[in-house]
C-alpha cells in the first residue's frame, strides 16, 4: 500500500505541473524522493533487523 | 529557419523522446511483469518510481515552457537537476539489487532480458539520464528550450498521456500486488489482492454453507 500510495504522489506531482506557479510540483517532488529514499532504506535494511 | 530557431526544435523533440523512452523502459517491464507472469519486488517497483521521477524532470520543462510559457533557463536548469537527483537515487537503488545476485551461482531474481536482468537495465538506464543531464547542462544556453506558450502540440500531448497512463498503469498494479499489506514482501509469489479476494468469497460461502446446515 506505501508503494501505491508513492505511484499516486507521482501521479498527483504530474497533475501540478499543468499548474502556472512551479512549487506545488517541486514540493510534491521532493515529497516523492524522500517517500522513494525512506522505502528504499526500510528494504534494504530489513534483512539486518534494524526496523528502519 | 535560424540556427537558433532549429536547436530549439531538436531540445524540444528531444525532451520528448526521453519520457516516451523511459515509459518504454516501464511499458517493457509491464510486458515481462504480465507476459512473463514475473511479480515485480519491491526493489524492482522502486527503480519504476525514480525512473518517473527521473521522466519528470523533461515532463516539467515541456509542460513549463509550452503550456506556461514561463522564464526558460530557470525551468532547464530545474527540471534537469531534478532528473539528476532521481537518477542517483535511482542507482543506489539498481546498484544494491545488482550487488545482491552478483555472486558466482546466483541466479538473479526473475529472467534475463537480451542477456540482462531488469535491475542491471535499469542501472545502465539511469547511468545515461545522469551522462545526458550532465551533457545537456554542460552545454549551457545552447540545448535550452525557449518560451513556446500555447504551443502544445500533438506530440506533447501524446507524451503527457502515455506519461500519464504509465503512472496510473503502476498504481492499479502495486495496489493489486500489495493488496491491503504495508510493504511487499521481498520475494512476492501471488497478487495479494486478488489472494484475499479469493479468500473472502471462500469465507463467505463457507459461511452461508454452515447456516443452512443449521437451518436444517
Amino acid at each position: 500500500m506505501v508503494a501505491a500510495f508513492i505511484f499516486i504522489l507521482l501521479f498527483g506531482t504530474y497533475v501540478t505541473l499543468h499548474r502556472e506557479h512551479r512549487r506545488s510540483s517541486l514540493i510534491l517532488f521532493t515529497i516523492s524522493m524522500i517517500l522513494v529514499t525512506l522505502l528504499f532504506l526500510h528494504h534494504a535494511t530489513d534483512r539486518l533487523g534494524l526496523s528502519f | 529557419m535560424n540556427g537558433r530557431t532549429r536547436l530549439d526544435r531538436i531540445s524540444f523533440f528531444l525532451l520528448h523522446i526521453w519520457v516516451l523512452g523511459v515509459c518504454g523502459v516501464v511499458i517493457g517491464a509491464f510486458l515481462v511483469q504480465l507476459l512473463g507472469s514475473e511479480l515485480p519486488c519491491p526493489l524492482c517497483l522502486l527503480q519504476r518510481m525514480a525512473m518517473l521521477l527521473a521522466a519528470m524532470g523533461p515532463m516539467f520543462i515541456i509542460r513549463r515552457t509550452s503550456v506556461v510559457g514561463s522564464d526558460a533557463t530557470s525551468d532547464f536548469s530545474t527540471g534537469f537537476g531534478m532528473s539528476i537527483l532521481a537518477s542517483v537515487l535511482g542507482l543506489a537503488i539498481s546498484g544494491r539489487q545488482t550487488l545482491l545476485h552478483i555472486l558466482p551461482g546466483d541466479p538473479g531474481y526473475g529472467g534475463a532480458v537480451f542477456g540482462l536482468h531488469l535491475y542491471t537495465w535499469a542501472f545502465v538506464v539511469f547511468l545515461v539520464i545522469l551522462l545526458v543531464s550532465g551533457l545537456t547542462l554542460a552545454s549551457g544556453s545552447l540545448m535550452v528550450v525557449g518560451s513556446r506558450p500555447g504551443r502544445s502540440g500533438a506530440w506533447s500531448r501524446i507524451t503527457s498521456v502515455v506519461f500519464s497512463v504509465v503512472i496510473l498503469g503502476n498504481v492499479v498494479s502495486t495496489f493489486v500486488e500489495s493488496g491491503t499489506e504495508w510493504f511487499l514482501p521481498d520475494n512476492p509469489t501471488n497478487y495479494e489482492l486478488l489472494q484475499e479476494f479469493r479468500e473472502f468469497l471462500d469465507a463467505r460461502s463457507s459461511a452461508g454453507d454452515q447456516s443452512v446446515q443449521k437451518a436444517n
